[in-house]
């Protein structure tokens, strides 16, 4: 069916439905080239959350008044599981290549497929994710577990609502890198904007500091930006701190940022200068 | 030597010809390094204390390290970016040249906009400093201080040397630079007392980022240690350069080229 063209691609649902399926398992496999490289940075990455955790036990009391949930056995759970959610909804490729395809020129030839930009490009970066979720979030997650501990969800309920809240937060996380990556179109280059968006993501995702403990109106306005879709609410659903309203903020986001990306990626296309090739 | 500063000469002349791009560059890498100083501060704006460091002594701990690593990343920015040479094969173009191989490759390209990181570790200092001397600290500390990030830079460098030697067996280095370099970094903007023995140990014996700020400001703010603390910074700095150096001239003996 994929390889023969766009005609019968076009033909049914169910053949577009395939392609999708297809270009996932090349993003997915894609990354298996470097699988002991990622072995490598999942020691690093295990340092830092050694090194946040320590921070959290340093400082945080062992036992908080009523309405504060954040003690020192709760924040090292969240510093546990933000290095863990991490790797499907915060640590993603900068600005998903987009950029590097318009540097190249082969952003022309990918345009041209029978398939529109934007799914084509989530479908390939839910292989990517599902990539890191096996041979990242899990390798992590054994680590913890053996050393530190893996926090237990709450409860059955709070466990089943994670599923769906870490596919959101990997969805919301993806269309905003996709936007940092498209806007190369105007740009040419989004190094800036990348460290840009993963800085303020870092601080604002509620991973590594809860989103409502920020300081004065940051803490208010913190949990209601599309940051803490990605990581404060699968976080919460999971230790039960939160429960479907959580889920519902990260389906509000993904909802919007949808349209913003069908959007902006209609006027992007008009805007196609070949670079190279 | 000479040849050497000529090199960094032209090479700054090269990237001042894009004005506008080293502003960017270096404004955004101020407000960059400045968010990661937002996380520390905002969890000292809830809990006042670090295993009794305040804000402004947390700030020079900060400020050591952002300008010590803004420093590295502007003069090692191609030792930072090795794993480039390695595989593509560039590394052989640098042995066929009169001069030693590291030599050429730090006169190659300085990254000027990285003095943004280095600015903003400045002004962490000036205002870490100004409320530990109201405290009461010593006022030759205001020259001292200012001396730490030259020191830093020295053990961050040999860090570096000693990863892209192992680039020479292992090829691909920029994730093991995460370990290497990124954590130990993050690890130095924080007082050591808050990790665990193992961690502890880590960051002052294999990766010594302790030495940078943690150990010289712990003595001067009266925390304790000796006098001998003062002095770690500029040791540690000259002991592991020589040992990244000679570790750099080991691996380069096992290089064998991807052919380019």
């Amino acid at each position: 069916m994929i390889r023969s063209g766009r005609q019968k691609v076009q033909a049914s649902e169910g053949g577009s439905r395939l392609l999708y399926v297809h270009i996932a398992r090349t993003g997915y496999m894609r990354n298996t080239a470097y699988k002991w490289s990622h072995m490598v940075n999942n020691l690093a990455s295990a340092l830092f959350g050694f090194i946040y955790i320590a921070l959290w036990q340093a400082v945080a009391p062992a036992t908080t008044g009523p309405g504060d949930p954040y003690n020192r056995s709760t924040l090292v759970s969240i510093m546990v599981l933000a290095q863990v959610f991490a790797w499907v909804a915060t640590f993603l490729p900068a600005g998903l290549g987009i950029q590097n395809a318009i540097r190249t020129g082969s952003i022309a030839l990918e345009v041209a497929r029978p398939v529109p930009y934007f799914p084509m490009v989530m479908a390939r970066e839910v292989g990517s994710v599902a990539y890191q979720a096996l041979y990242r979030s899990l390798p992590l997650a054994v680590i913890f577990t053996l050393t530190v501990g893996f926090p237990r969800p709450a409860s059955l309920s709070g466990l089943l609502l994670t599923v769906p809240s870490l596919v959101l937060a990997s969805y919301v996380a993806l269309t905003m890198v996709y936007s940092v990556g498209i806007s190369a179109l105007w740009t040419t280059e989004v190094r800036y904007a990348h460290w840009l968006y993963m800085s303020v993501s870092s601080l604002l995702s509620g991973g590594w500091i809860p989103a409502d403990i920020m300081p004065g109106w940051l803490g208010t306005v913190a949990p209601y930006l599309p940051f803490a879709a990605t990581q404060h609410y699968p976080i919460r659903i999971y230790l039960g701190l939160a429960g479907a309203e959580g889920l519902l903020m990260q389906a509000l986001w993904a909802v919007l940022l949808t349209v913003w990306c069908w959007w902006i990626t209609g006027r992007a296309m008009r805007r196609i200068v070949v670079q190279g090739g | 030597m000479a040849l050497y500063f000529r090199l960094v000469a032209a090479s700054i002349r090269a990237r001042m010809q894009y004005k506008l791009d080293f502003i960017i560059t270096f404004v955004l890498y101020a407000l960059l390094t400045a968010v990661d100083f937002l996380f520390v501060a905002t969890v000292l704006y809830r809990y006042r204390y670090i295993m009794g460091w305040n804000v402004y002594e947390v700030a020079l701990l900060s400020g050591v390290a952002s300008s010590a690593f803004g420093l590295y990343r502007t003069f090692g920015a191609e030792l930072n970016s090795f794993e480039r040479y390695l595989v593509n094969g560039d590394f052989d173009s640098l042995l066929i040249r009169p001069w030693p191989t590291l030599a050429t490759l730090l006169s190659r390209s300085f990254d000027m906009g990285r003095l943004g990181g280095v600015g903003q570790g400045i002004i962490l200092i000036t205002v870490g400093l100004n409320g530990v001397l109201d405290a009461g600290a010593p006022p030759w500390l205001a020259v001292y201080v200012y001396l730490l990030p030259i020191a830093g830079t020295g053990v961050i460098m040999a860090l570096s040397l000693a990863t892209a030697t192992a680039g020479f067996w292992l090829t691909r280095i920029d994730e093991l630079q995460v370990f290497a370099i990124g954590a130990p970094f993050t690890a130095s903007t924080y007082p050591l007392d808050i990790f665990p023995k193992w961690l502890r140990w880590l960051f002052t014996g294999l990766l010594p980022v302790a030495t940078m700020g943690y150990i010289p400001l712990r003595y001067a703010l009266g925390k304790g240690g000796t006098v001998l603390a003062l002095a770690t910074p500029f040791a540690a700095a000259g002991l592991s350069l020589l040992v990244g150096l000679h570790l750099w001239r080991w691996g380069e003996r096992h290089y064998q080229s991807t052919g380019n």
